[in-house]
């Protein structure tokens, strides 16, 4: 290998190829806190269906969907990668007769979908069809994110150092459609109509524990702004 | 211009020793992320039977109620020391809600015998048994 004349190869090469570790480090902590988001959606989803289930006295299907920024090592001040998670529980708990319902709590808003009327397999003293509250499903959602983004950073030069101010300013507004539809069909055949959509428009905001949320009434009124700023000097 | 030796070699000696410590606290961030995993399902099984005998129902049991993250210091990015749980929330009606990490355990043994030991101490009264069932067999 002939190396006279190369100065700072290496430096040179892990300059192009540093941020490529980069990339792959950012990648395994972003998968480490997505197993983690996860976990902990799938867990509190259980507990809101135990709780429902308790409450309502029937099946109860329910679904959490929370939207989170995760640490990104590419990522600019306070403009975290926005990421959504999801966890879902099923459970029969009733006494008697039982009811069935389905719930989504997107965020901190939770929504019970619409119910309709179906006949049963089952047959009353009459001969006609039982006929029970269903709730629909959803077959799809969409996802609509708006977010604004201003970063500045300021530096104030004086005799003994530099003195830097960074402030970033973030609205964010989420706008998710859950497209529902319902089985007319009895038993295991499948005739679906369509639902009426269900929409969920939410905001961020920073509560009282100091933690970023998306909820729907922090989009009543001016849209809430959060923002976020550090200071730092460096002496000479 | 004096030729330069082997300086490819040494400027890659120099900054495969900051990619290794930026390994190793890599490493840490996960292994916390491990324990945070590990604290959380341990404190889900523990308030199981709370959620379901719940009686008020007026709100479920949730995470937020009992769990909170064990804080992401630079003593566990640098040293792999886990801090405690930030609240009382690490406690569930007297029962610890997270668990201990594998050093904890080994220091928690250390602080029981009263004396510094290596972990592998701990095995010796199986050596002994060994050595009384050698004895009982002559």
């Amino acid at each position: 290998m002939h190396l006279h004349g190369k100065k700072a190869q290496a430096t040179t090469e892990l300059a192009i190829f540093g941020s490529l570790i980069l990339v792959i480090f950012g990648a395994l902590l972003s998968y480490g806190q997505r197993l983690n988001e996860e976990q902990a959606v799938t867990m509190d989803a259980f507990r809101y269906a135990v709780q429902r289930a308790g409450t309502d006295n029937g099946f109860v299907d329910y679904t959490v969907i929370k939207n989170k920024g995760l640490y990104d090592l590419m990522g600019s001040f306070l403009n975290p990668q926005s990421s959504s998670f999801s966890g879902n529980a099923s459970i029969l708990w009733a006494k008697g007769e039982s009811d069935s319902r389905s719930y989504y709590r997107v965020n901190d808003d939770e929504i019970e979908l619409q119910r309709i009327e179906k006949d049963t397999d089952q047959d009353d003293e009459n001969g006609d069809a039982v006929k029970k509250d269903t709730p629909v499903e959803v077959w799809d959602t969409e996802t609509q994110d708006v977010t604004h983004y201003a970063e500045n950073t300021a530096k104030a030069e004086d005799g003994a150092g530099i003195t830097t101010t960074q402030s970033a300013e973030l609205q964010d507004r989420i706008t998710l459609v859950l497209k529902t539809r319902f089985n007319e069909a009895k038993g295991d055949n499948e005739s679906y109509v369509d639902a009426d959509d269900v929409v969920v428009e939410q905001c961020l905001y920073r509560d009282e524990n100091g933690k970023l949320r998306y909820s729907q009434a922090a989009c009543s009124g001016a849209q809430p702004t959060v923002t976020k700023s550090q200071r730092w000097r460096t002496a000479w | 211009m004096v030729r330069e030796r082997a300086q490819v070699t040494l400027e890659a000696c120099l900054i495969f020793v900051a990619i290794v410590l930026f390994l190793f606290g890599i490493m840490q961030v996960w292994l916390w992320l491990d324990v945070n995993i590990a604290d959380r399902s341990h404190s889900f099984n523990l308030t199981r039977l709370d959620a379901g005998n719940n009686p008020d129902r007026e709100a479920p049991i949730l995470l937020e109620d009992y769990y909170t993250a064990r804080p992401l210091t630079e003593d566990t990015v640098f040293n792999g020391e886990f801090s405690p749980p930030e609240t009382l929330k690490g406690e569930y009606n007297g029962l610890e809600t997270s668990i201990r990490t594998y050093k904890e355990q080994v220091a928690d043994r250390r602080n029981l015998a009263g004396q510094k030991k290596r972990f592998s101490d701990y095995h010796k009264p199986k050596k002994d048994n060994q050595e009384e069932r050698d004895n009982s067999e002559e």
